[in-house]
């Protein structure tokens, strides 16, 4: 029984261990390194089946490392974590796949999958972090390690890029340090429990609590790219695809994400929350971000620009799952977590394959592409129909939750902004997918496809199509105990306890 | 016992006149002997202290520490001569000023 | 024999480096380096001999010849000064690997300038460890007067160093620390014949007994004081740092900067927390508090405005040097508070000495392969030498305060003390500190990740140099890991109440 606690630390080494070696291969040994990446990466899915078999059965993972005074490193696997760690194994098989594809002649690939695979082990870190301070912990590690990955290129825009980046996440993680020193000099150093801790406080320090709950929204928000604290993301672009789609799929917008709603329910407590009203503040600001985003979408012409601000507005969909309270939307929102990943990534895969195969990164030029990339613009369209909210795909079943929480908790204008924003996602996705299938290019013609595409198809075409074909099952099979919709089922019933 | 007060007071005045010599001379010679100056200040005020005990025996830990930090003192005059020899002939000068204003000129 | 040196562990700590300063000086620089490096593991290994027997055995007193205090001169092992001493040793090792790469005949160089380096090896070897003998003299001696010559010879040692290039600009730095760092040592020493005065003793145990509050105590604590500020170059009296720090070979920068100034705050510590605890005011400890602060944001902005590497670096030690300094007004705060600021400003010390020694030894193993420290010419050094910029990015992350990292915990600690005594404003400062250490950390390693330019020649760097400073810069990591062994060693016999270190109000 204490080799299974163990477990979640074997889940976290099999990347970082993987990372560190990776930085030892000589640049040319191409064959190792994919070999490394993909035996590590298929034995983490089979560790992380083997845990949620393990929590599905009410087991408790833990592993505890006291590193000072009272603060211990913590991995914890309860049913939250491992439905982050779930989605971000799976997606780093898949990406890491196509990056293979993607990256075949380039140079500082040992540099690039090193910090790929540690900037995973960061996010498994993250999802299971049993604390505040493990969390923040992975939280800075997450910052380090995607940097080198935004500016890989080397160009001047690239390091602009990771500039700012930079100056966004740092300055949150500043702010993430200060609320949680000062959140542990009220409480101690405070575990996540389900249904939170901080009740226990005395009452004469609840306006301190409030202000800390802020300030810690505040510190995830620039990563989960909360407006006004979005800035770094449409710039971030800059970085090669599969970059682009581990960090806005999974690794750093849904690390922010994540790190509120472990702050929401598993350290204040959905119930304390209400007794203080702080989550109607965290409401605004995520409809506010769900709008704006997608406004902004409309005007980019740019495919990857585009795709980014639809990040912006999407991941709010989880905050505002979050803070709509009440059962059901919380259902919504945390299965967001899952299914905007998965549609998301797969965006960003065929924008990516447009741009090797087609050197297409514009909408405008996009004229009758699925006419010569039949594959890609299939997958691309099953996911932009999905992020509209169009069934059987699985965004469907995000926006019904959060739909019908909100109609339960009488909060109409959250269905309101529900529904405007499903619009504006229409408004941004439908013409591309119009363009791309019925539309002739007149002014261009075309060249055929690049050799890199046709050479490293495989590669670069897989991993989308298997991400589409989630998009469909888990929208189709969502009644499914294990599919994400019944997991997270699993979890809400453990956070409100009833 | 007012000698050893005498004493003690006289230690502190040189050494406030060694400070100030520090301070205001620029020229490295006259801020070793400054230092020098100090120094004495200090070794007085210790010698003063030694003339304290009510039987009239002399207390020998400040002497010993006189001792040590002449010593002391002797070698730092010694090797800070020695720097300063050394900036002399590579630049021909005397104070930080007159190095910092050459240096300034000859990249001007 | 072995009997013999483990009963005596301590006192060979002492005479062991400066037989060996006497060796290397005699043997010349080959015999010299290989004598050199060999001390420096053997004091390794005795120092944490020395750590194991007190943790294991308690605090001990040792006395010299025989002769006890009040007459004679006690060694006092605590705590405080076992870590001290370890992480001297530690840093020191790697020190010493390092250098016996850098000195070394470089290919690719010029005849005459090789000669230059066989001449600053060969010297360089009996000057460290003259210093680090005098460290360890100062680490473990309990006496006032004791101390002050130990300070002597470290600062002697120390200048000695900064001149080895003999370039202009060495020697002017050489002779600016002299005068500073000698005005200083007289200043102390003043301070030690006030208390000598009043009291008639001089070791540390016995004076924190008998001192009491007065006119003749505050003179002489307040001399005593700025005697080592000036020496640890605390603001205003920073200026004399950063051009001695920068100007010397990398070896003796990360010795500068890591040891030398984590030495004479050991001591300002030591003195006020120990001896002094009585009787010194809170609002001295403010007072100190305040200069810190603007160490650490002036220190910083002048980091960020320097266009060469190791000034930047120098410029970022005077920044560190002030967070070290808000021990004390943390600590003069309420008594909940305590134990995180007495662990929080010496752990800091600790991982300061760790990362700032990587980080010199990066800087000159760059110096070695381009010839110059342009911050702005590094583009594409991040592929070209990955090794150097890994450790420098790790380093990096300690003295960001980046978690896990030793700098980290040094933060957090003094960020909770800062909380938990009601003292915001420090907190806030202890946090915007960190971004302009972030900026200038990051506007080096953006600079190194760009694209290289074609043709550019570069030495290769010897495996010895690049090795050591990674070993190094993992320390600085290892120390945000394994924080909890430290801190137990520190706990021995701490003048502080360590127990009161739940640190939360419930």
């Amino acid at each position: 029984m204490i080799m299974s606690n163990w477990l979640p630390l074997f889940i976290l080494m099999t990347s970082f261990l993987t990372g560190i070696a990776i930085f030892f291969l000589r640049e040319e040994n191409h064959s190792t390194r994919s070999f490394l990446n993909i035996f590590n990466a298929v034995l983490k899915i089979f560790l992380v089946g083997l845990l949620m078999w393990g929590v599905f059965n009410g087991h408790v993972y833990e592993f505890r490392f006291p590193l000072f005074l009272g603060f211990d490193i913590v991995l914890n696997a309860d049913s939250l974590s491992l439905l982050f760690v779930c989605l971000s194994a799976i997606l780093w098989l898949l990406t890491t796949i196509y990056a293979i594809g993607y990256l075949k002649g380039t140079s500082n690939q040992s540099r690039f999958f090193g910090f790929f695979s540690l900037c995973v082990s960061a996010t498994t870190g993250i999802a299971l972090a049993g604390n505040l301070f493990t969390l923040l912990v992975f939280y800075e590690f997450l910052t380090l390690t995607t940097y080198p990955l935004v500016v890989h290129k080397g160009t001047k825009e690239a390091v602009k890029a990771g500039r700012v980046y930079l100056m966004y996440t740092l300055l949150g993680g500043a702010v993430l340090f200060f609320a949680m020193v000062w959140l542990s000099s009220l409480a101690g150093p405070a575990d996540f429990t389900e249904r939170g801790i901080l009740s226990s406080v005395a009452t004469e320090y609840h306006p301190q609590i409030i202000i800390i709950f802020f300030l810690l929204i505040l510190g995830f928000g620039v990563k989960a790219a909360l407006v006004p604290l979005h800035g770094w993301l449409p710039k971030a672009m800059v970085a090669p695809a599969p970059v682009s789609a581990l960090l806005h799929a999974v690794a750093v917008v849904k690390a922010g994400a994540f790190g509120i709603i472990r702050v929401v329910y598993d350290l204040y407590g959905i119930e304390f929350c209400q007794q203080l009203k702080i989550l109607q503040g965290l409401a605004i600001m995520a409809a506010i971000t769900i709008i704006y985003g997608s406004i902004r979408a409309l005007f980019q012409d740019d495919l990857k620009r585009r795709l980014a601000y639809s990040t912006v507005s999407q991941v709010s969909y989880i905050i505002l799952g979050v803070a709509a309270i009440g059962p059901i939307a919380t259902i919504g929102g945390i299965v967001h977590l899952v299914h905007q990943g998965i549609m998301k990534i797969t965006l960003f895969f065929c924008a990516g394959n447009l741009a090797e195969g087609m050197n297409i990164s514009r909408i405008s030029e996009m004229n009758g592409v699925g006419r010569h990339m039949p594959w890609t613009m299939g997958a691309f369209t099953i996911a932009a129909l999905g992020m509209i909210g169009v069934p059987p795909m699985a965004g469907f079943i995000s926006k019904w939750y959060l739909g019908m929480g909100a109609l339960q908790s009488s909060q109409l204008w959250i269905v309101l902004v529900l529904l405007l924003s499903s619009l504006l996602n229409a408004a941004y996705f439908l013409p591309i997918i119009y363009a791309a299938w019925f539309k002739d290019s007149k002014e261009v013609s075309f060249q055929g496809l690049t050799t890199k595409w046709t050479q490293n198809r495989r590669y670069l075409l897989y991993p989308p199509l298997v991400t589409a074909g989630l998009t469909l099952l888990m929208g189709i099979f969502a009644g499914l105990p294990f599919s994400p919709l019944g997991w997270v089922k699993l979890i809400t019933l453990r956070e409100y306890g009833h | 016992m007012s000698t050893a007060i005498l004493y003690s007071i006289t230690g502190i005045i040189i050494f406030t006149v060694g400070l100030r010599g520090l301070v205001i001379y620029t020229h490295f010679l006259r801020k070793v002997l400054a230092i020098n100056v100090m120094g004495t200040g200090i070794f007085m005020f210790l010698i003063a202290l030694a003339n304290r005990n009510s039987n009239g025996m002399p207390d020998p830990i400040p002497h010993a520490m006189v001792l040590t930090g002449i010593v002391v003192a002797v070698s730092a005059t010694a090797f800070i001569l020695a720097l300063v020899v050394r900036l002399h002939a590579a630049t021909g000068h005397t104070s930080f000023e007159a190095i910092h204003n050459d240096d300034r000129g000859a990249k001007l | 024999m072995t009997q013999i040196i483990a009963s005596h562990a301590s006192v060979w700590t002492i005479m062991l480096p400066f037989l060996s300063g006497v060796l290397c000086f005699m043997a010349g620089r080959r015999i010299g380096t290989l004598i050199g490096v060999v001390t420096a593991f053997i004091l390794t290994i005795l120092t944490l001999n020395l750590g194991v027997s007190v943790f294991q055995s308690g605090p001990s007193r040792y006395a010299i010849g025989g002769w006890s205090s009040p007459l004679g001169i006690d060694i006092h092992l605590d705590g405080l000064s076992v870590l001290m001493l370890g992480f001297t040793a530690i840093v020191g090792t790697c020190i010493s690997m390092y250098a016996f790469g850098y000195f070394k005949d470089r290919k690719g160089l010029k005849k005459e300038k090789n000669k230059h380096y066989a001449k600053m090896g060969t010297y360089f070897w009996p000057l460290w460890f003259f210093a680090w003998g005098g460290l360890n003299v100062l680490f473990l001696s309990s006496d006032i007067f004791n101390i002050y010559v130990a300070l002597e010879i470290v600062s002697f040692s120390a200048i000695a160093l900064v001149a080895l290039k003999g370039s202009v600009d060495a020697l002017l730095s050489a002779t600016r620390y002299f005068f500073l760092t000698l005005l200083g040592s007289l200043v102390y020493l003043f301070g030690v014949g006030f208390l000598y005065s009043a009291y008639g003793v001089l070791d540390l145990g016995l004076l924190e007994t008998v001192i009491r509050p007065g006119m003749i105590s505050t003179v002489a604590i307040t001399l005593m004081t700025l005697g080592l500020i000036i020496k640890t170059a605390l603001f205003p009296i920073h200026f004399w740092l950063p051009p001695a720090h920068a100007n010397a070979p990398a070896p003796v920068s990360a010795i500068l900067s890591g040891l030398v100034v984590m030495g004479s705050f050991y001591l300002l510590v030591r003195l006020w927390f120990e001896t002094f605890t009585g009787v010194i005011m809170p609002v001295a400890g403010q007072l100190l508090g305040v200069l810190g602060a603007i160490a650490i944001l002036g220190g910083a902005l002048q980091a960020l405005r320097q266009s060469r590497l190791k000034m930047m670096l120098a410029y970022s030690t005077v920044a560190q040097i002030g967070y070290m300094f808000l021990l004390f007004p943390l600590l003069a705060g309420n008594s909940i508070g305590q134990g995180f600021a007495w662990g929080g400003g010496i752990y800091f010390s600790i991982s300061h000495a760790c990362a700032k020694a990587a980080a010199f030894m990066v800087a000159g193993s760059i110096m070695y392969a381009l010839g110059h420290d342009r911050i702005k010419d590094f583009r594409g050094l991040a592929q070209r030498f990955p090794i150097g910029v890994f450790a420098f990015a790790l380093a990096g992350m300690s003295l960001m305060g980046l978690p896990p990292s030793g700098g980290f915990i040094g933060k957090w600690m003094l960020l909770k003390a800062a909380m938990l005594t009601g003292q915001w404003w420090y907190a806030l400062l202890i946090v915007a500190g960190s971004i302009l250490a972030a900026c200038y950390i990051f506007r080096v390693l953006e600079i190194t990740l760009k694209a290289a330019n074609p043709g550019e020649k570069a030495l290769h760097i010897p495996l010895r140099m690049q090795l050591s400073s990674l070993a190094m810069s993992f320390f600085a990591i290892l120390l945000g890991l394994a924080a909890t062994i430290p801190l137990e060693i520190l706990k021995i016999d701490s003048p502080v109440f360590f127990q009161s270190m739940e640190g939360f109000i419930k």
